[in-house]
């Protein structure tokens, strides 16, 4: 979901398993709200189908792409990025 | 083709991209990843893997793998691909990248590649796997 489509939702947690999460965080260096955002959607993707999980992520990247303003792009556009990404990480990879 | 529903096929990164972006031009990229994967045994090469972590934020690679975690029968190839290999089909004419990829997949005896790449090695004629479109696949596998 991207931060357009963001609702606010109050909830409690238990004092104990909200430390956890501030630690965890911390560690990650992520907001506390960051990655109880993350953890909520791992916990509904774990309930969810392989083909549910990729509509979701696949309307996430289409979203990402509308707002780099590259998702009307050319396939011949995109294979041709595709082919130079792979020409400069085996360069990485493989010197 | 010989093809049977057992036998190992690597995905070209272009399949997870095509699909994920629901390219008009290449609908059969959608189709495989998101109605076939569990019709087809998949070998995802290190560099594609790479690929895709290039391609995609840490959420969008996290769901992508659980996707395909939950899809059962994918096999991940965390090696790199042995330098021998890659220079002898660097030797035939394949640019480096390619050559990663087909070294991959040889050594690890995959027989099909996907990709909607229609350049792929084709001016190599020796290759140990066959190249298909994901067109071409979808016909075999329904």
């Amino acid at each position: 979901m991207t931060a357009t489509h963001s609702v606010q939702v109050v909830m409690s947690l238990p004092q104990t398993t909200y430390e956890q999460i501030q630690q965890i965080a911390i560690a990650n260096h992520q907001q506390p709200e960051e990655l109880i955002t993350t953890l909520i959607n791992d916990g509904l993707d774990a309930q969810a189908t392989t083909r549910q999980i990729l509509e979701r992520i696949s309307q996430e990247y289409r979203d990402r792409l509308s707002q780099e303003g590259t998702i009307d792009q050319s396939p011949e556009t995109t294979l041709q990025e595709l082919n130079e990404l792979r020409e400069n990480i085996v360069n990485e990879l493989y010197p | 083709m010989n093809f049977t529903h057992d036998q190992p096929i690597a995905l070209d990164t272009n399949q997870f991209i095509f699909a994920l972006r629901q390219d008009q031009t290449y609908p059969s990229c959608r189709i495989l990843l998101f109605e076939k994967l569990h019709n087809i045994n998949l070998y995802l090469p290190l560099q594609v893997l790479i690929e895709l972590q290039r391609n995609l934020n840490e959420r969008e690679m996290r769901g992508v793998m659980l996707a395909l975690a939950n899809a059962q029968n994918t096999t991940w190839d965390y090696t790199l691909a042995p330098i021998p290999i890659i220079k002898k089909w660097e030797k035939q004419g394949a640019k480096k990248g390619d050559a990663v990829i087909a070294a991959h997949l040889e050594i690890n005896n995959i027989p099909f590649l996907i990709s909607e790449n229609r350049h792929f090695l084709r001016e190599i004629t020796n290759l140990p796997f066959k190249v298909l479109s994901s067109q071409e696949l979808l016909q075999h596998l329904d």
